[in-house]
């Protein structure tokens, strides 16, 4: 046990001091937050403030009150659909008629207002999240979002095991493990355990900054799953490797290895009811999570792809 | 000691099934340092990988420090270090985190403590903490050599132990080598340097095919082959048509 946590640590150890590794396993998400706070920082220039304009002398007390809810304030403009124009005010109106820039959600909002008050018999719904299957319009957006995030991960996982045990047989480091008195088993699940450790501890802040920033539904069965994912990937990189041989190079078996990790991904959608199951097909299964999906099953899942690359590994011939 | 009978061992190529070790035999004392000398592909570095359970024979029986290889290869693993021609140092570690690693994998006792004194003893210490890519070719055979021996081995297997170095490494690297024996381990090493092997070894082995063509003291060897120098014995049995007196 002392030797299997040992050298679990130094391959943890060596993987932390690959600056690539460090790159590709850091980068999706600080890109994703980048692009997503950037569009923010723009959006909130070009947009106007939460501004209703209206004329002066409107007798907008029902209005400021009826608009307080959806954060928008009332504010007087000698020409109201100029001041929309000229981007002072996000919404304009006289009280029959409603001037927006373009199609803005707060338009429909300040509608939705008038036609309350004038008690018009054809009402809008303003501000109700479309209902969809598996939850809101916005949710569908974050578990796309964390679902993209750790298939790129699972890519990676391919990448960690495939590379892990390649590098190691090609500068013999592995064949003198393979010579150490300790199972021959030891170093394939090491291997294994190191890249499950690395991937996960960077996957799961990963999507926890991803949920802050957009709300991802079912975070932690979403990591659950996400790691999964990722460290089943890294039990076929392994598997592929080991099932090459000692002179199989890398390409080849890296390429087999991609394209299991792709198959096993669209598995989830083409078999919904093994998706829950699955440790890979999981992550793009159909359904909410009541239908089974916790995540915990895929992970356990996971760890038997590891076992099973771990064991292909400790027959492998070496050189 | 190491024992080795009949052993053979055949590899499955495009070409068709190819024989690398052909009914090898040899034996090798405690304290002794034995050579396997042959030109590339005659079957060297198999028979250390078969010895060290990298690989397994087709037949033969091999007995190590009193062990049956195929009974107990855990054992076999215990009593062995094995050095690869290619160093094996993990790049993003330094030596000291190899060495160390290695203690502790092995369950050795003072782990830490005793590999430092190791890699002081072995020469490495001035770089011990420097990355192993950062690592001459001569540095590295010293960490590997300090690697291999943290355990305390009954036998040391070296497969092309001088591969790569220049002549300081090399006689710096020999004497390490001979050291061991002298603290009484068994040595085999692989070679294709006539004058490495000259050197350094108390018997050797001529292996050709797969097979052993002459083996004993230089002597015996030179007697067996009808030569009087290591290069016109090694060439009577890797062209003995051209090396024959005309």
């Amino acid at each position: 046990m002392n030797g299997f946590v040992l050298l679990t640590a130094s391959l943890i150890r060596r993987l932390l001091r690959e600056p690539l590794v460090l790159r590709s396993l850091t980068f999706p998400v600080l890109i994703t937050s980048g692009v997503l706070i950037g569009f923010l920082a723009i959006w909130s220039v070009v947009m106007a403030p939460m501004i209703v304009a209206v004329p002066k002398g409107f007798d907008s007390a029902r209005l400021s009150a009826d608009l307080a809810p959806f954060e928008l304030r009332v504010g007087e403009f000698s020409d109201p659909a100029a001041a929309v124009q000229w981007r002072f005010a996000r919404v304009g109106t006289d009280g029959t008629t409603v001037w927006s820039r373009g199609i803005v959600r707060e338009a429909g909002v300040v509608e939705k207002v008038l036609r309350d008050e004038k008690g018009s018999r054809w009402r809008l719904d303003a501000n109700v999240a479309m209902p969809m299957a598996g939850g809101t319009l916005a949710q569908e957006q974050g578990r796309l979002l964390a679902r993209m995030l750790s298939s790129i991960f699972a890519l990676y996982g391919v990448v960690f095991g495939a590379g892990m045990i390649a590098r190691d047989r090609d500068d013999g480091s592995l064949g003198v493990e393979f010579t150490l008195p300790r199972s021959r088993f030891l170093p394939g699940f090491a291997r294994f355990m190191a890249s499950f450790i690395v991937l996960g501890a960077f996957l799961v802040p990963s999507l926890w900054v991803l949920n802050s920033l957009v709300g991802v539904p079912d975070i932690g069965m979403m990591c659950r799953v996400g790691v999964a994912a990722a460290a089943a990937s890294a039990g076929i990189g392994l598997t592929t490797m080991a099932q090459s041989g000692a002179k199989g190079g890398f390409a080849g078996p890296l390429g087999f290895a991609l394209v299991a990790a792709f198959s096993a991904l669209l598995s989830g959608r083409l078999v919904p009811a093994l998706a829950p199951a699955l440790p890979i097909g999981s992550l793009w299964a159909n359904g909410p999570s009541s239908i089974g999906l916790d995540g915990w099953t895929p992970l356990a899942m996971s760890v038997l792809v590891g076992l099973f690359g771990a064991w292909r590994v400790s027959r492998m011939e070496v050189g | 000691m190491i024992r080795v009978e009949h052993l053979r061992k055949r590899f499955q190529t495009s070409k068709g099934p190819m024989t690398a070790v052909d009914d090898l035999s040899f034996a090798v004392e405690p304290g002794e340092i034995y050579a396997l000398l042959g030109p590339n592909g005659a079957g060297k570095t198999t028979t250390l990988r078969i010895l060290v359970t990298l690989i397994e024979p087709d037949e033969g029986q091999i007995t190590i420090a009193g062990v049956d290889r195929r009974k107990d290869p855990l054992g076999v693993r215990q009593r062995i270090a094995w050095v690869p021609a290619e160093a094996g140092l993990p790049e993003r570690l330094t030596p000291r985190e190899v060495v160390r690693l290695f203690a502790g994998i092995q369950g050795v006792s003072g782990a830490n403590k005793k590999a430092d004194v190791l890699l002081e003893r072995l020469g490495a210490g001035g770089y011990a903490d420097q990355a192993c890519s950062e690592l001459s070719t001569g540095m590295k055979r010293r960490v590997v050599l300090a690697r291999a021996l943290v355990h305390e081995p009954q036998v040391l297997l070296l497969d092309e132990p001088t591969d790569g170095l220049d002549v300081p490494g090399r006689r710096d690297v020999l004497e390490l080598v001979r050291e061991q024996a002298r603290a009484g381990r068994t040595v085999v090493l692989s070679s294709h340097v006539m004058a490495e092997v000259e050197r350094i070894a108390d018997r050797l082995g001529l292996v050709h095919n797969g097979r052993l063509a002459a083996e004993g003291t230089l002597a015996e060897v030179f007697a067996q082959t009808n030569t009087t120098a290591l290069d016109d014995a090694f060439m009577a049995v890797v062209r003995p048509v051209e090396a024959a007196p005309s």
